[in-house]
């Protein structure tokens, strides 16, 4: 946290004027595209520009003062109760080191994934969640229950997510298609400070089925059942007024990293993905 | 690349314009020089791992304990000069040696504002344009590359005056492509150019 | 404060986690002067009655249900479609027993172990060795190993059946991408050197892919990428654009990811010619300039070298790019020179592509492919390693070969057909 003295003031977020005077100027075509012999790559260069975005909006806030406000009630992440019908909304972008062995480069490629994450509130100790990801080549519908319970200043959030997926490309060599059914479960430990909170997840990524096709011929996989497994840490806090950013960093050991389906890998290992998070609780 | 530097200067400039009356914040520019050396893993006894490092940073500082800025410079990272024997080919004498223009958003904080004012952390992240030059067997050959990368320095500055400061710079660079770092001692002198 | 703490520790995380995974394969040692050293060669004869699919009575944990052995040189092969996975083994005979010794490894994971197998007078050394022999049941006995452990295991394979009379009959490539797999299969040798060029028919394969990169002084030499770089090489004073920089400068600084030298083309090729018996070459041009005049000179070079070795031997310049097609038709009678298209069939007819060869995510393309074999020409599809598609390529397509990081599994499907 910034200390309270510190002054800068709001008015130091961009304006929307300036987000598209910056957005203007970037495309003029002024910056040549790489060219790269592997189609994977052509399309991980595609998606830099979602990149590029995310860090405008992490230099952009640096400079902003937090506020006041009562931690829990703007977080996301952090397990807590809603009241029933309450909904709240999390959006963000995450960008994601992609093993070397199925890229094929040591160029450190971030692979970047919005996201659009909400909660609704049922009963006391039982919400709903639901989210939607992607990198414009793949889509990512997912929906879940959790439910809540404090231990003092320890809070728990035990749930279940189950994921519908799909993936398309038709261009670089490729008529392609994947789509796919995942099960998440997942257990989540948080954790209020005075001026932030912490929230520590834990999830299981399982595939139920998952389906390719290639031009005429079509695949059902299913030798993958495990996908993979990840630990996260988000932190809570607000940036300015009661405006609350998430800044997370996730450890995925993974076999399948369903957004990286385009490099086809046929690894039968798992994979450390490292994964930033930064979001904004809306 | 490109794209960031537009944006950092942008944001630097944007940051700068409309501020409290009561702010104290001040635009400086930083030059350093000194001594590196390269650390590598590379078993190669014949190459030179000493070299120059100079250090060109504009830093904006408000009134807070962190600074945010832009730093390159230039860096001589490793140099080597052998008499090699090729089968078939025959005896040369090659130079090769490799230098590095770093590119990097600089952030910078007084960790102990109370006990060291003077003493700054500095953790730099952006890219490294890696130059490669080659001369042997009656050829010569350069090759450039950029390369992710990262620093972590810690800055004692003394100030003279209002405007002036004088000290030391003891800095680690990481190179991401090659998988090497670098260590500089440099000395480093400061001008607060703006204050507003 | 703690905010820009947070921030540069996450920053922090993401850096060090740049690092690789790690990735570790145990390579067995087979000990050379084991029963082998006591042994006679497997007599040429007897080989191609070993040859066919058989059934895994046990050790099903590392071979599957069903595994298909096929010689090659003196490298007797076990190919499974569990986990991609195959065996090398070397063998040797004394009074009708055969013995080997080797090891297996499931390619898409990185298991390995230590494999032996023996085949006993009376369940087939016998037959295998008689004068007149035309086979009969087989049965290989042995044990395998995890890692560098001893072999404690139990494995049985049982003779089920020769290849059939398709096999038999039909030509099918099997081409080993990079000259036998990439680095990141971890083979213990290098990608696109003669180390790994040597190994690629124990894989499976009967012909490989190669890059081709050409040095600033014009030497074309077998490199994939387009840079000097940790993936590809150990670590140097040499860095940058390969292309950049003399042969004799890369000879001298550059060192592949497992200790080999870079190999010119021509080394390459004699290497084949000379080391192996592998029937099909694609050289898979990587340059940034127009390397396929010294290339087309090259390659008709050598094929005159294997003319006179009376090689079964192909070699095909690959065309990935309509510049490297436009850089071809400039070349004085083009259409002599034998080449492989990636582009569209009109290229194929324009360059008069011997073979075609589409990215294997476009399908199986029959109508194209029988369409081109009319004409006389070869279709290939590359670069296919997902375990389900190869076997219904395999099953579904007519493709004259198949470009893969796994050989042994292609070799499984198309031997088992």
């Amino acid at each position: 946290m910034l200390p309270d003295s510190h002054r800068c003031p709001s008015n130091l977020i961009p304006t929307n004027t300036f987000v598209k005077l910056i957005l203007s100027l970037l495309n003029k075509g002024k910056f040549s595209k790489p060219v790269y012999d592997q189609p994977i790559k052509e399309f991980l260069y595609s998606l830099k520009t979602i990149k590029f975005l995310s860090i405008i909006l992490v230099f952009c806030i640096l400079p902003a003062k937090p506020q006041n406000s009562t931690i829990t009630d703007n977080t996301f992440y952090l397990p807590r109760s809603l009241k029933s019908g309450e909904v709240t909304h999390n959006i963000g972008l995450s960008s994601t080191k992609l093993p070397e062995d199925v890229i094929e480069t040591d160029d450190s490629f971030l692979s970047p994934l919005f996201t659009y994450r909400l909660k609704v509130g049922i009963l006391d100790n039982l919400l709903a969640e639901g989210s939607f990801e992607s990198n414009i080549v793949t889509f990512s519908f997912a929906s879940g229950l959790k439910w809540n319970h404090n231990f003092g200043d320890i809070r728990l959030s035990v749930g279940t997510d189950v994921a519908f997926w799909f993936g398309r490309l038709k261009s670089y060599g490729f008529d392609t298609g994947i789509d796919g059914w995942n099960l998440s479960p997942n257990i989540t430990l948080g954790y209020t400070f005075p001026n932030f909170s912490v929230s520590i997840k834990s999830e299981v990524m399982l595939i139920l089925t998952q389906s390719t096709r290639n031009g005429d011929v079509h695949t059902l996989n299913t030798y993958r059942t495990m996908a993979g497994y990840s630990l996260a840490a988000y932190i809570e806090q607000p940036l300015w007024k009661k405006n609350f950013v998430v800044i997370g960093f996730k450890a995925n050991y993974a076999r399948f990293y369903y957004p990286l389906w385009a490099g086809f890998s046929t690894f039968d290992r798992f994979f450390f993905l490292p994964e930033f998070v930064f979001s904004f609780n809306l | 690349m490109l794209k960031l530097l537009l944006f950092l200067v942008v944001i630097s400039i944007s940051t700068i314009t409309p501020q409290s009356k009561d702010s104290l914040y001040s635009l400086n520019l930083e030059v350093g020089a000194g001594y590196s050396y390269h650390l590598t893993d590379l078993n190669m006894p014949d190459v030179n791992l000493h070299g120059f490092n100079g250090t060109l940073r504009i830093m904006w500082q408000p009134e807070h304990l962190l600074r945010i800025g832009l730093e390159t410079g230039y860096h001589q990272l490793y140099s080597l000069d052998k008499v090699i024997n090729l089968t078939g080919i025959g005896r040369s004498e090659a130079e090769i040696s490799m230098f590095s223009i770093p590119v990097l958003a600089v952030f910078s904080m007084v960790v102990f504002p109370q006990m060291l004012p003077e003493l700054e952390i500095k953790f730099s992240s952006g890219v490294m344009f890696l130059n490669t030059r080659g001369n042997g067997f009656g050829s010569k050959a350069s090759s450039s590359q950029i390369t992710l990368g990262f620093s972590g320095a810690a800055t004692y500055l003394r100030p003279l005056n209002e405007h002036f400061a004088v000290g030391a710079e003891l800095k680690y660079y990481n190179f991401a492509k090659i998988d090497d770092g670098n260590l500089s001692l440099q000395f480093i002198f400061t001008y607060k150019f703006m204050r507003y | 404060m703690k905010k820009f703490t947070l921030i540069l520790c996450v920053g922090v995380l993401m850096l060090l986690s740049s690092c690789d995974n790690g990735v570790e394969v145990l390579q067995p040692i087979v000990d050379p002067s084991g029963v082998l050293a006591t042994t006679d060669p497997v007599p040429n004869k007897s080989k191609p009655w070993m040859e066919g699919i058989y059934t895994v009575e046990s050790g099903s944990s590392v071979f599957g249900k069903q595994v298909v052995l096929k010689w090659s040189n003196d490298n007797l092969s076990i190919f499974t479609s569990k986990n991609a996975g195959y065996a090398v083994l070397k063998g040797g005979e004394i009074d009708s027993v055969f013995y080997f010794e080797g090891y297996w490894r499931f390619r898409t994971s990185t298991e390995t172990g230590v494999l032996s197998l023996q085949i006993s007078k009376s369940e087939g050394g016998a037959i295998l060795t008689a004068k007149d022999s035309t086979g009969g049941e087989i049965v290989l006995r042995g044990s395998f190993g995890n890692g560098t452990q001893p072999g404690n295991a139990e494995v049985i394979l049982r003779f089920l059946r020769p290849f059939s009379d398709f096999v038999k009959q039909n030509k099918f490539y099997i081409l080993a991408h990079r000259g036998g797999g990439r680095n990141s299969d971890y083979l213990g040798v290098s990608e696109n050197t003669l180390q790994i060029i040597k190994q690629s028919e124990g894989y499976g394969a009967n012909g490989i892919e190669i890059d081709v990169k050409l040095s600033s002084d014009g030497v074309p030499f077998i490199y994939h990428d387009d840079d000097i770089n940790l993936r590809t090489t150990q670590k140097g004073v040499l860095w940058g654009n390969i292309e950049q920089f003399t042969w004799n400068l890369i000879s001298a600084f550059v060192t592949l990811k497992n200790g080999e030298k870079i190999p010119s083309l021509i080394e390459a090729l004699d290497y084949i010619i000379e080391e192996t018996s592998l029937e099909f070459i694609w050289l898979d041009l990587k340059s940034s300039r127009n390397e396929i005049p010294i290339v087309t000179e090259i390659v008709l070079e050598m094929l005159k070298k294997g003319y006179v070795k009376k090689r079964d031997l192909q070699i095909v310049i690959g065309l990935p790019s309509e510049d490297k097609l436009n850089n071809l038709v400039k070349v004085k009678d083009f259409t002599t020179i034998p080449t492989l298209c990636e582009l569209d069939i009109n290229s194929v007819r324009k360059a008069n592509s011997k073979y075609w060869a589409p990215r294997w995510t476009l399908g199986t393309q029959t109508p194209i492919v029988l369409e081109l074999q009319n004409e006389g020409r070869g279709a290939f599809v590359w670069t296919i390693d997902d375990p389900a598609f190869i076997e219904s390529f395999i099953t579904e397509g007519k493709f004259n070969g198949m470009l893969t990081n796994y050989p042994s599994l292609v070799a499984y499907y198309h031997y088992t057909r």
